[in-house]
């Protein structure tokens, strides 16, 4: 495919297909895939996995989402086929494809663990950036679990989620 | 009558929020409209004097009352000389050179990154202005003055950009149906003489409602919503995509670009660039950033390769259209062809419903209270008689309305212009 023709549109899909989301079909249909889209291209464009692919989030009512990301996605969707033969015939370099395998070695597959961690750190990053440090943490968790009650009974991925704030790079 | 209390009289008195006076609210549309001289300013106090009056129909408490006054007066307060016209320029650049580096990452031959480019840390699409905005805020003397009336100028941002933690502020700030909107449709439909493009919008916000996060309509308010996405969608096709306006406000973005190319300056000062601008507007020069600026630089740019596009902004040298297709609904009509030395080629696009159609292309949620991520669609209040509990729905999963028979209606024309001998 000529040079020219590639969009931010080709790159997203080249990515989604690495992180697991292998029928673009399947985005319109399931609302699950939706949000595990938001929360992982949210997460890829942190400095550990270096996708600047300048998507801004804003903050409603299931967590961080990009109103952007959603015109795109939806874009790809209406193109499947196109998309879907796509990403077939084009490949990241080495070192991406390494970051790639980061993310799905970290993440594991775990939507549950990319939904809770991409959401806290955004809490923590963005919509509690305004209070004093002491309080911040006990805020952004108390606020979590009024938009993700499901995740009271899970404490197991909401403490891993909270431990790899520490350990990636923002 | 609009009343301010003294801290958001000495935001107004700030240079800052003075600089929006010089900003047309409509860009070069003035040159086609003569009417639409109106400013920043002025759609600034607009959305606040909405903002009042939202405040007061939601019954918000004296906090989110303040803070929302607060965020509506200053959320214009980072634009561009020429509005939307200079951002997109800025835009442009960082969208290109995101795809750079993001190609550069495809698996092609011996491309080796030994001077990865930076990308600036701002993002892209139309919300530069807002990034910036927030900028201002936390960083300027505008910051000093709202701690020490007991405002939190992070939080104020956070309203801004959509994403403070309290929702109902960034549906009230950022959604489908928002109170920058509600000011600016109206006033510039008024200014531009285009009346089929307003709607009621006192009766709208009269219908507003609010429970916990969720900002929603009675559904008394049906018809005046469906007037108002038709409104919105006229004022799209008849004053932003002019015939004549595109072509002009094309021009201004290709002389400012190529002055950011040639690194020229203005006022002894070299112009921003996508790198320097987030420093640039914590400067005292960033006052005189405004469309005098532009009209500066277009007396500064010598380049020749531009004069035929600067004489179609100074002198009105408006290029002859002879060439104009309506596509409605039909990518496949996309003309690729590239343009001639003296041609310009302008597609501009808009669906009615954006949002709208992506919720249709979904499964309906069965249940009452939906948590879609699309929390910035306009919503509904159902009054439910069976069950005596009123349920909330999206308004495109109503089906009595216009609007219904519209969610695949996208108008799309093309344009090609030659530039007159």
């Amino acid at each position: 495919m000529p040079e020219d023709k590639i969009d931010i549109t080709h790159i997203l899909a080249l990515i989604l297909n690495r992180i697991g989301i292998d029928d673009f079909n399947k985005i319109k249909d399931d609302i699950s895939y939706r949000k595990i889209i938001q929360k992982s291209i949210y997460i890829l464009q942190l400095k550990e996995f270096d996708f600047n692919l300048g998507y801004r989030y804003n903050l409603y009512l299931a967590g961080p989402y990009s109103p952007d990301l959603s015109e795109d996605y939806y874009n790809i969707v209406e193109n499947s086929s196109y998309y879907n033969n796509f990403v077939n015939h084009l490949k990241f370099d080495e070192k991406t494809e390494a970051a790639l395998d980061r993310f799905n070695q970290i993440f594991s597959g775990n939507y549950a663990l990319v939904e809770c961690f991409a959401t806290i750190h955004f809490l923590k990053t963005y919509s509690f950036s305004y209070c004093a440090d002491y309080i911040k943490s006990e805020e952004v968790m108390k606020y979590f679990f009024k938009i993700k009650p499901q995740y009271k009974d899970q404490p197991e991925i909401v403490d891993q989620a909270t431990a790899l704030f520490d350990s990636i790079q923002s | 009558m609009v009343k301010f209390n003294d801290t958001e009289k000495k935001i107004i008195d700030s240079p800052y929020f003075q600089r929006l006076r010089r900003i047309k609210q409509l860009g070069l549309a003035h040159l086609v409209f003569p009417g639409a001289m109106h400013t920043r300013f002025s759609h600034s106090i607009g959305t606040f004097a909405i903002a009042q009056k939202v405040a007061s129909v939601l019954s918000l408490n004296k906090e989110e009352e303040k803070n929302l006054r607060m965020a509506a007066l200053l959320h214009d307060i980072g634009h561009f000389p020429l509005s939307h016209t200079i951002e997109e320029v800025y835009s442009n650049l960082i969208t290109e050179l995101i795809l750079k580096v993001q190609k550069k990452k495809l698996k092609n031959g011996n491309q080796t990154d030994e001077n990865p480019m930076q990308i600036p840390i701002l993002p892209k699409g139309v919300n530069l202005h807002e990034e910036i905005g927030s900028q201002i805020i936390k960083n300027t003397e505008l910051s000093g003055i709202l701690q020490k009336e007991g405002f939190n100028p992070t939080e104020i941002s956070l309203i801004i950009t959509g994403q403070h933690p309290d929702i109902k502020f960034n549906q009230l700030m950022h959604s489908d149906l928002d109170i920058d909107q509600m000011d600016y449709l109206i006033r510039d439909a008024k200014n531009a003489g285009i009346t089929y493009s307003t709607c009621d919008i006192e009766y709208l916000i009269s219908n507003m409602r609010a429970d916990s996060d969720i900002i929603f309509f009675d559904l008394k308010a049906l018809r005046a919503l469906e007037h108002y996405f038709l409104a919105h969608y006229f004022y799209f096709t008849q004053i932003l995509f002019h015939k004549t306006r595109s072509v002009i406000e094309y021009c201004a973005r290709k002389v400012y670009r190529t002055a950011i190319e040639d690194e020229i300056n203005i006022f002894n000062e070299p112009i921003p660039t996508i790198h320097t601008l987030s420093q640039y507007v914590l400067t005292k020069n960033y006052y005189y950033f405004d469309d005098n600026y532009f009209e500066v630089l277009l007396r500064e740019i010598s380049s020749e390769k531009i004069q035929k596009y600067k004489q179609v902004i100074s002198y009105r040298k408006i290029p002859a259209l002879y060439y104009e297709k309506l596509v409605l609904n039909d990518s496949s009509s996309d003309d690729n062809s590239r343009p001639k030395e003296d041609e310009i080629i302008i597609i501009e696009e808009k669906k009615i419903l954006d949002d709208l159609k992506k919720i249709r292309m979904r499964n309906a949620c069965p249940d009452s209270r939906l948590v879609y991520e699309d929390s910035k669609a306009v919503r509904l209040l159902i009054p439910n008689k069976y069950d005596y509990e009123p349920k909330v729905i999206l308004l495109c999963q109503f089906q009595d309305t216009v609007l219904q028979r519209l969610l695949d209606f996208k108008f799309k024309i093309l344009r090609r212009y030659r530039f007159r001998d």
